[in-house]
């Protein structure tokens, strides 16, 4: 426990420094102590002011939320699943979320009323995980979960790709796909009251499965004879999963494998306990996603790159790597 | 030969119920061929316009009686019996091998970043349309109403000038070397990003614009109902919203700047006219 506690408490320093850099990166030149400056005591109306407050921080504030989120999904469904393999991006979560945002915009319903994008984000994400769990029922192999969330993970982008195809504004298109690369860019404290009680929600929900996913590691029957409701375990993650994902991926867009990476990095400190490795990952997801961040907007291109190209760049290789080493532990 | 005089009589045959065919004429592809055609041919010599025709990213009004309206496919080229096709960016990849066995022409309308480009596109579609003169007396009429801007800010020094950026919705702005620099120069403003040296098309950066933000806004395509509206875009935040309403904000339709054409000069007016309405009733930026 105080291993976890020390370990814990390293990472939200490292999360702390990620953050005092990310509030100092970006095109106006501000050194961190500047940038904190105007963060603490700058004037209403200085330009560095409100680029610190209005530009940086809620970036900043975002992107700990989902990265948290993203972390904190991937360790909640590792644990569940029992698969080393599940994230909310390779299971299809992510990409079935982004299919309800881009259907509650281009069906109209985000125009007259804001929380429509989280609310078909989260019904996009619920049936996904639904679904999934449906598909792969009882005793399910590491390759079946994998396979039906690739069959998912498909779907939804092909129905994306379907209102890409049948939109009737031609400009639009660029604006989805750019949307669903992923990105903290330009996001403001606005998206974090529309995304944030649902993240938090989720989350609270996610962490309250935690004692439940650690009996789970004895395998269903025995963790139910040791008194654990699978049902309300059932309940707790996926509908946790499904809200906090949700409301993420329609605040940022798709992205990818950090819910895959986190856990696996958090492991060799805390232990193989899903329930002890919820809190580590919900943190180094936000450091995660944070530091992802700064790379994004300190690699020199003509365009800020975006996060999802990023996490999908080191998140892929990672993924292959866990595949043949999964299939090598399971032979 | 074999093979395609059949196929043409099957597509003619499957397809005929669905669009009336017309013995000869030209069929527009996209929108910015319609404005072209619409501008230049005599309504016989049209056999259909495109299903963009009406929509918010037309120049024109739908003609009365109304056109057909095609998708802008070779079937429908073929089923038309169409002796030309227009278009700048519908159809396609490879349209012209395709039509071509079936003599059908296929005049693309460039994409430019000037206006001399769209006095290309103008000279390209009457030759075609055999309607050169009115072509002709298109250019003359939009350098006349380009002079007539310029000639209201020559007592203007160019530095004098007041500096401005352009907006999309969705975030898109623009550095120098295209069309729409060139609206903004010749309606009299300095573009920020051109004079920093920026190149073509990007997003905009909001630090950027705070740190150094111009005296008035251009916003381009915010009448678009799927654009205004557009959860996703950079407009919506608030930042930008506040900028809007603090500096003069000359919006100009879509229609007038979504196509390398002569309708680009009733973009620079447009600009040109709000700025001297805001400034008098405002002050000069």
């Amino acid at each position: 426990m105080t291993r976890d506690l020390g370990f814990s408490g390293i990472l939200l320093f490292v999360l702390g420094l990620a953050l005092m850099v990310e509030l100092a990166v970006g095109p106006a030149n501000l050194s961190p102590l500047e940038a904190m400056v105007a963060l603490v005591a700058g004037a209403d109306d200085d330009p560095f002011t409100m680029i610190v407050r209005e530009i940086r921080l809620p970036r900043a504030l975002v992107g700990i939320a989902v990265g948290a989120t993203l972390g904190l999904a991937g360790a909640a469904l590792q644990g569940f699943l029992r698969n080393p393999l599940a994230d909310p991006g390779v299971i299809g979560v992510s990409s079935s979320a982004g299919l309800g945002a881009v259907i509650a915009i281009y069906g109209g319903f985000a125009s007259g009323f804001a929380l429509a994008i989280p609310l078909f984000a989260m019904t996009g994400a619920l049936l996904a995980t639904a679904v999934l769990l449906a598909l792969s029922a009882r005793q399910a192999s590491v390759l079946t979960i994998i396979l039906a969330g690739i069959g998912i993970s498909t779907l939804a982008v092909a129905l994306t790709s379907l209102v890409i195809n049948i939109s009737p504004d031609p400009f639009a298109v660029s604006d989805i796909v750019m949307w669903l690369l992923g990105s903290l860019q330009n996001r403001s404290f606005t998206d974090l009251w529309l995304a944030g009680p649902f993240i938090l929600l989720g989350c609270g929900l996610m962490l309250a499965g935690g004692p439940g996913l650690r009996l789970l590691t004895f395998g269903e029957e025995t963790a139910q004879t040791m008194g654990l409701d699978l049902v309300r375990l059932r309940l707790f993650v996926v509908l946790g999963a499904a809200l906090a994902v949700g409301a993420s991926v329609a605040t940022v867009g798709a992205v990818g494998f950090v819910g895959l990476i986190v856990p696996h990095m958090v492991r060799p400190f805390v232990g193989h306990d899903p329930g002890r490795i919820l809190v580590p990952s919900a943190i180094a997801g936000a450091a995660l996603v944070l530091l992802a961040d700064i790379c994004v907007r300190t690699i020199p291109a003509t365009q800020e790159l975006k996060l999802g190209v990023l996490t999908g760049l080191v998140g892929a290789p990672f993924f292959l790597y866990l595949v043949v080493h999964t299939r090598r532990v399971m032979r | 030969m074999r093979t395609t005089i059949p196929l043409g009589l099957v597509l003619t045959f499957v397809l005929g119920s669905h669009v009336h065919a017309a013995p000869s004429g030209v069929v527009s592809f996209d929108y910015c061929a319609d404005q072209h055609l619409l501008a230049l041919a005599e309504p016989s010599q049209i056999l259909a316009l495109s299903k963009y025709q009406g929509s918010d990213f037309s120049y024109f009004p739908s003609p009365r009686p109304p056109l057909p309206q095609v998708r802008g496919t070779a079937e429908e080229a073929l089923a038309l019996r169409a002796r030309v096709v227009m278009r700048a960016f519908g159809g396609g990849p490879d349209l012209e091998s395709v039509l071509a066995p079936y003599g059908i022409e296929v005049v693309n309308l460039a994409y430019g970043d000037n206006f001399e480009v769209a006095r290309r596109n103008l000279r390209r579609a009457g030759r075609v349309l055999d309607q050169a003169a009115k072509a002709e007396a298109l250019i003359a009429d939009m350098d006349a109403r380009l002079a007539r801007v310029r000639a209201g800010w020559a007592d203007r020094p160019l530095e004098d000038r007041p500096s401005a950026i352009y907006l999309t919705p969705s975030g898109a702005t623009t550095g120098g070397g295209t069309l729409v620099d060139e609206v903004i120069t010749a309606a009299g403003f300095r573009n920020l990003y051109a004079e920093a040296g920026k190149q073509g098309w990007f997003m905009l950066d909001l630090e950027q614009l705070l740190i150094a933000p111009p005296d008035v806004m251009v916003g381009g395509f915010f009448d678009l109902k799927s654009s205004a509206t557009n959860h996703w875009n950079l407009a919506r935040h608030h930042l930008i919203r506040r900028l809007l309403k603090e500096k003069p904000s000359l919006l100009v339709p879509g229609r007038l700047l979504d196509c390398t054409a002569w309708t680009a000069v009733e973009a620079v007016e447009r600009i040109h006219r709000l700025y001297l309405e805001v400034t008098t009733a405002g002050g000069t930026p």
